[in-house]
């Protein structure tokens, strides 16, 4: 390249001539010089520009701009108008770069030339046009409605936007299939099921972390995964600053090498220390009076000491009345009684392995910084077989120091006013009426899987159980499936199950940006759009005590004819299908009219954006503002890419949650109602329906938050590791590590090296069985294995494996695969870890929950 | 990672052949200066010279071959000191220069222009002196544990006279110039002896034992028992000094091929020496 | 397009004669003449050093990424890197990160140790690479004790000269992204960086390569990229020569490190607080 610099270079040659002639020249062509390089500074100024999006590497959902310089994205930055992200984005978010603009990303529509499925057939994939795509999905679609099976239609969906109902929820409808299934369950649903039956939240939390005094982290890594990574990156420094920060995780994770504690706890024990935490905060005192209530002045019993139960009632000479008398809780005495009073930190300790002194500090210093104190849930204790109750269990400490919806305490999201899609009732023929009344494929509400979402039994998604729903044709086969940048081949737990389910499926449809594993199976792929640089659509996700609505924009053009999954793909299917004389879907999507002109789309491009002005309008429309952020219009807001929320209004909900008591509840009135009414539908009790779901509570005990012991696939002694598995920092929803960056940064995943996918081991374990540094092994559980490589590491807690999630791709790419199609680089997680779930939550357990033994090879 | 090692094996050897280029240059100069001027010294030195032309030759073609833009390398010789500073500026100096004054003083030789032979001799010494010392001196202002000492110019040019003198006797042997019984032959086989002694035990393999053991347990576990610990125990202590000792002092070493199979020997342990130095120095 | 440069300064050598060489050749080597294009005004008589929070870093790799990005840094390649290690023994373990750069000396062992010049101290003491005067010797990477700097032994971003797709018909492959793109040698090639005597867009075969401290940004007053790109704004910039700067202020207040300072190198990277600043019990020990 010839540089500038080469330029003057020539020039200078000049002038050093005429220097040699007339030194007194020299001072004169040196001033030219620099009037040169000025301008040579203006030719190389960029003419780019910063475009507002949104990246989804995660679920943190932040808003982030991009640098475009001539279409070509650049540069991404976190947009600066965001109150929730405040212009940071995390290392992943960059990564997006390499994934717009990866050579692997499909360019075409694509049909399978083998007829033959399974993880050894080849599709022999062919490139064909979209028309035909289009053409024959739905001709598939057309034969389920002619006879009368649309029922046997199934939607999976993976990483979405709020434009999802589209395509999940109303395109579903529409044709007759009660079957859209979400991968929320392999998310995090165990997560939200602890707040909900404590304080009837059924969301991720937001926490007021630069207020707060004690931040308690439960399998929770916010400077790595989940949720607003770049927030809690850009106020740690602070918070560390001035909270005393204690870790629960039985690896050393990022947070927890930042942290005053770590508390590397056994696997699955996480309720055992939850519970004794709470007896420890009961018996010291600790607990917030202004928010939990004090125990009655006229009450002969004055505090909780342990082993001794407490009367709810009390009777004296003088007077009787209530014990304790609790002002914003509910069923506080009932939980000592049955659950706490014996749950000493000595007791927590032998079933942990955590020292009791370490209990009682923690807990203590944790009590007497209420009410700015947080716990923080992550996935860690909850997504486990019997997570759900290790969930209230940690999620009730906050309800003891009265931090929820506290300052410098655990808050919901803000309010937002996005609105919803028109309904598609009157769309429904009889036809879609009668298909939509079946039962879904993944079982939710059976009598094994309670699933009980927001208090409603089987309103639940049980994504990972789809697949054996699919493979028993329980409650029914299904023959036509569209999956939309989902990857449950890689993704679930035991995804050999969803490599047979997907065989299985006569007609699968893959939309998604890269082939991955499910893409495998599939008989049609469509290439779909880029979230963050290429498609309309917007999310909300909250912190900071913020909620911002953030906005997907196509900030370049694509390369490729690929379109937008949640809404030019479903209008172009709409489309075929009105040609072959089903028009209800179109004429549905018709009703989507851009709030600008009252304009109703006529083509897909159309669509996608005038659903968006559509269900954003109350954001961006002057005359139908609401609160927040104001803007002059879609142009504003538009350009802007974000609309923030008002400040969050602490405390409103003291008193008035939405629980059956509307208190927070140590005593699950709710949970009660919830589990009763699933136990009625199959006229049986609680306890048998908790048995059958795998948990030990009998009686009042499934209705509070308590311990209960681990359930492991696989003995000790036969399968000497629990394996510790856990999410990188760099993973984009497990689809990065095709990008080359992923490789070379994987060690900044504590203990991870660069170019590998390594297991750790505690050196004293690794003696124990002969494991060396880079020795290729094999990790094999009860239901499956996985090679990848040794690494000796003393951020892991002896008795467990600790590995990252993220590798082991065996069809992604050039370079998440070895070899394309047919040998991973290293090992996937979840080939290891068993197909189990929390069943009241109809959460994939993937914690406390895999056993494995090791082989070197 | 692969990229970032400054000194890979072409300036491993590009160091060695100039070190030797250098000591044989050095050898001629003091043979030509000091020692009787007979027909037979007169062949030697010639030999001599040109086979350190030769040497240095591939010495040079080597490091060009090293650079990542050799054509721009030829800056250097252009403008000579272009950043004074530089042990690299000057080396381009003291390899041009030796170059020049090789051919000059072979041609001197040749055609027995005594009084431009002597002062060729005064002006190579400096040069080759020069030439010699900068590799060494080029490390120790290199970073690396083992690299920082201000001996390492002082034992590059030991160890280089040594290669020098040896070279002299396997050139000796194959022209068969000087026989056994030469007093001169007696003489620089005691002195080689006293070199090896000298420059081998003392300062190469005291300085590396100490420098390594000082410098930090990860030179010293590289070379002492780590992944050049047969290196330099084998190659460099017992290949490149016992052995040669022994040989020059066993009556085999008193003849003219045991004496030229003692200085191979002890020229592998000058090349070990500096395997171990550049190798070793850039893991640590 | 490399080979053109090289023809350029051999044209130049084999034009030589006399006075005629070396003026050419200086002007093509000495990067500190007078004028250089590089030159601004705005970082004359500034002395730019940066202080790097651990407290605020949470290793999360921000830098190493934004800068790979914003300087077209190839695979492999860091001009910013993050230095972790794990000491101590379960359950009291430390897991340290060291994010570290060019540490841009004032006494810079490898402008001293350059035979060509090509890595200088520009204005702001920045030290910067000419990579037009670059002979590849690599002398500056035995000389640095930091090992930030690398040498590019074969073709850059060869990923991207891959014509091959994944998928017949179906993907496209990195050549062809390249030229849809755009872009020089990777599709989000970043065209600031040119034009600066730092080096050029993207680096070739047979030149070292470090951090130039972004100076193609700086000296439009922009942060560097690293600095930018933190989500933790762990890392400071500014003039070391202003006392009001909020790098001298923070040097001033805390106890820096700098990497190596024994050496004399005087580095300009000065790390404050700790990795984990964790609370612990007061204590005398015992014996």
């Amino acid at each position: 390249m010839e540089t500038d610099e080469t330029q003057t270079n020539v020039k200078r040659r000049g002038i050093l001539k005429a220097s040699a002639i007339a030194v007194a020249g020299l001072g004169i062509a040196s001033l030219k010089l620099k009037a040169f390089s000025k301008s040579d500074d203006k030719i190389t100024t960029p003419t780019g520009e910063w475009r507002s999006t949104t990246c989804q590497g995660c679920t943190s959902w932040c808003s982030v701009q991009v640098h475009v310089e001539n279409g070509r994205a650049t540069k991404v930055r976190g947009n600066p108008d965001s109150k929730v992200n405040l212009g940071s984005c995390c290392p992943r978010s960059h990564f997006s770069l390499q994934q717009v603009y990866d050579p692997d990303r499909l360019k075409s529509p694509m049909k399978r030339t083998n007829p033959k499925k399974g993880r050894n057939e080849d599709p022999g994939y062919v490139p064909i046009s979209w028309d035909e795509a289009l053409n024959t999905i739905a001709d598939k679609i057309m034969d389920l409605r002619n006879n009368n099976e649309t029922h046997k239609y199934l939607l999976m969906r993976g990483r979405y936007s709020y434009m999802r109902d589209i395509i999940y929820d109303r395109m579903t409808k529409i044709i007759g299939s009660p079957n859209n299934i979400s991968h929320s369950a392999i998310c995090a649903e165990a997560e939200k099921f602890g707040p909900f039956y404590t304080e009837g939240l059924w969301d991720y939390r937001q926490y007021d972390v630069l207020n707060s005094n004690y931040v308690l982290l439960w399998g929770a890594d916010p400077l790595a995964a989940n949720r607003q990574v770049s927030y809690y990156n850009s106020v740690w420094g602070d918070v560390i600053d001035r909270a005393t920060v204690a870790v629960v995780d039985p690896r050393l994770s990022s947070s927890a090498a930042k942290a005053d504690e770590w508390m590397p706890i056994k696997p699955g024990q996480d309720g055992a220390l939850a519970v004794a935490m709470a007896h420890v905060i009961l018996t010291e005192g600790l607990w917030y009076k202004d928010f939990v209530g004090n125990f009655d002045e006229n009450s002969p019993i004055k505090n909780f000491e342990k082993g001794k139960p407490i009367p709810e009632e009390f009777a004296t000479a003088d007077t009787k009345g209530t014990t304790f008398n609790e002002k914003y809780t509910s069923g506080l005495i009932k939980w000592w009684n049955l659950e706490l009073k014996d749950k000493t930190p000595e007791w927590a300790a032998r079933k942990t392995g955590l020292s009791a002194e370490q209990i009682k500090k923690v807990a203590i210093g944790f009590g007497k910084a209420a009410p700015h104190a947080i716990c923080w849930m992550g996935g860690g204790p909850a997504m486990q077989v019997r997570g759900s109750y290790a969930s209230m269990a940690v999620h009730a400490l906050n309800g003891l120091v009265g931090s929820v919806d506290n300052v410098g305490g655990t808050l919901k999201a803000n309010k937002e006013y996005t609105g919803k899609f028109p309904s598609p009732d009157d769309f429904m023929d009889e036809i879609a009426k009668a298909g939509k009344k079946h039962k879904k494929i993944d079982n939710r509400g059976t009598a094994a899987f309670p699933s009980l979402k927001k208090g409603k039994p089987g309103s639940g998604v049980v994504t990972n159980n789809a697949a054996d729903g699919i493979l028993s044709e329980n409650p029914n086969e299904i023959k036509v499936a569209i999956g939309y940048m989902n990857n449950f081949a890689f993704s679930c737990p035991q995804p050999e199950r969803w490599e047979k389910a997907l065989s299985k499926i006569p007609f699968l449809v893959d939309i998604t940006t890269h082939a991955s594993e499910s893409t495998w199976f599939a008989d049609i792929v469509l290439p779909s759009t880029h979230h963050m640089f290429e498609k309309w659509g917007y999310v909300k996700s909250h912190a900071n005590g913020y909620r911002h609505v953030t906005l997907l924009e196509p900030v370049i053009k694509p390369l490729w004819d690929v379109k937008m999954d949640e809404t030019e793909v479903p209008w172009l299917l709409a489309e075929k299908l009105a040609q072959k004389g089903f028009d209800n879907l179109l004429n549905h999507y018709k009703t989507y009219k851009d709030p600008e002109t009252g304009k109703a789309p006529t083509n897909e491009k159309e669509f996608a954006l005038y659903s968006l002005k559509y269900a954003t309008q109350k954001l961006w429309d002057p005359a139908q503002y609401q609160a927040g952020d104001r803007f002059s219009g879609w142009q504003e807001f538009a350009k802007k890419g974000v609309w923030n929320s008002a400040p969050y209004p602490y405390k409103k909900r003291w008193g008035n949650m939405k629980t059956k008591t509307h208190q927070f509840e140590f005593y699950s009135e709710t949970l009660k109602v919830a589990l009763e009414k699933h136990a009625d539908k199959y006229s049986t009790s609680v306890d048998d329906i908790l048995d059958m779901c795998k948990y030990q509570a009998k009686g009042e005990m499934a209705f509070i938050p308590h311990y209960e012991e681990p359930f492991f696939w696989g003995k000790e002694g036969a399968f000497p590791f629990a394996l510790v598995d856990y999410k990188s920092r760099l993973n984009r929803e497990g689809r990065s590590a095709n990008c080359s960056w992923y490789q070379e940064l994987k060690d900044t995943d504590p203990g991870d090296e660069a170019y590998s996918d390594v297991a750790k081991f505690n050196p004293l374990d690794a003696k124990k069985i002969g494991i060396n540094n880079g020795d290729k092994i094999k990790l094999i559980s009860k239901t499956g294995s996985l090679e990848c490589t040794a690494k000796l590491w003393e951020g892991v807690r002896p008795g467990t494996i600790a590995k990252c999630y993220g590798q082991g791709h065996w069809a992604y790419g050039k370079i998440a695969s070895k070899v394309y199609g047919k040998a991973p680089r290293g090992g996937n997680n979840n080939d290891v870890i068993p197909a189990d779930y929390d069943r009241l939550s109809g959460a994939t357990a993937f914690y406390g929950t895999a056993r494995v033994k090791v082989q070197k090879i | 990672m692969e990229h970032e090692l400054a000194y890979g094996w072409p300036i491993l050897i590009y160091f060695f052949l100039s070190g030797t280029s250098g000591g044989a240059f050095i050898c001629a100069t003091l043979l030509t200066l000091f020692v009787e001027k007979t027909e037979k010294i007169k062949r030697l030195v010639i030999y001599e010279a040109i086979t350190s032309l030769i040497i240095l030759s591939i010495g040079a073609v080597l490091l060009m071959a090293d650079l990542g833009q050799p054509l721009r390398g030829l800056k250097l010789i252009a403008i000579p000191l272009l950043n004074p500073m530089s042990p690299l500026t000057w080396g381009s100096v003291l390899l041009s220069g030796n170059f020049v004054l090789l051919i000059w003083y072979i041609y001197a030789k040749q055609n027995d222009k005594n009084q431009l032979s002597k002062v060729l001799s005064y002006v190579g010494l400096v040069f080759a002196t020069g030439l010699v010392t900068y590799t060494g001196f080029l490390l120790s202002v290199s970073h690396s544990p083992l690299w920082q000492s201000a001996i390492l110019a002082p034992l590059f040019f030991a160890s280089g006279c040594i290669s020098g003198l040896s070279l002299l006797f396997v050139l000796n042997y194959i022209f068969k110039i000087i026989p056994k019984d030469d007093i001169i032959f007696s003489h620089l086989r005691k002195i080689l002896f006293i070199m090896i002694l000298i420059d081998g035990v003392i300062l190469t393999d005291y300085y590396i034992v100490y420098a390594a053991i000082i410098r930090g347990h990860e030179s010293a576990q590289i070379i002492l028992t780590g992944s050049f610990a047969f290196a330099f125990w084998g190659g460099e202590v017992i290949l490149g000094i016992i052995l040669p000792c022994v040989l020059i002092l066993s009556k085999f070493g008193k003849t003219e091929k045991g004496l030229a199979v003692a200085g191979l020997f002890a020229m592998f342990g000058v090349f070990m020496v500096r395997y171990i130095i550049i190798f070793a120095g850039q893991m640590a | 397009m490399e080979d053109l440069k090289l023809t350029t300064s051999r044209r130049n050598f084999l034009k030589s004669s006399g006075i005629g060489i070396i003026a050419t050749t200086v002007a093509s080597v000495a990067p500190e003449a007078k004028g250089s294009p590089s030159s601004n005004n705005s970082l004359k008589g500034k002395n730019i050093g940066m202080v790097i929070d651990l407290q605020r870093c949470t290793g999360c790799g921000g830098c190493v990424i934004g800068c790979k990005i914003e300087n077209n840094v190839q695979e492999g390649f860091q001009w910013a890197r993050n230095v972790s290690k794990t000491t101590g023994k379960f359950p009291n373990v430390a897991h340290e990160i060291v994010p570290t750069l060019c540490n841009h000396c004032e006494n810079a062992p490898c402008v001293k140790i350059c035979p060509t010049k090509a890595m200088h101290k520009g204005d702001g003491g920045i030290t910067k690479h000419n990579s037009q005067a670059c002979i590849g010797c690599k002398a500056c990477i035995g000389a640095c004790p930091y090992k930030v700097i690398s040498y590019n032994d074969r073709e850059v971003h060869s990923f991207w000269n891959n014509d091959n797709p994944l998928i017949n018909g179906c993907t496209s492959s990195a050549k062809t992204i390249v030229n849809k793109t755009g872009g020089t040698k990777v599709p989000y090639y970043n065209s600031s960086k040119e034009g600066t005597s730092g080096g050029a867009g993207v680096r070739y075969k047979g030149i070292v390569e470090k951090c130039t401290f972004c100076d193609h940004r700086i000296k439009d007053g922009k942060l560097p990229a690293c600095v930018n790109v933190c989500p933790a704004n762990a890392r400071i910039v500014g003039d070391l020569n202003d006392p009001k700067s909020e790098v001298s202020m923070l040097i001033s207040k805390y106890r820096p490190t700098r990497l190596k300072e024994h050496l004399g190198t005087k580095p300009k990277v000065f790390y404050i607080k700790d990795n984990n600043p964790g609370s612990y019990k007061n204590t005398k020990g015992k014996i």
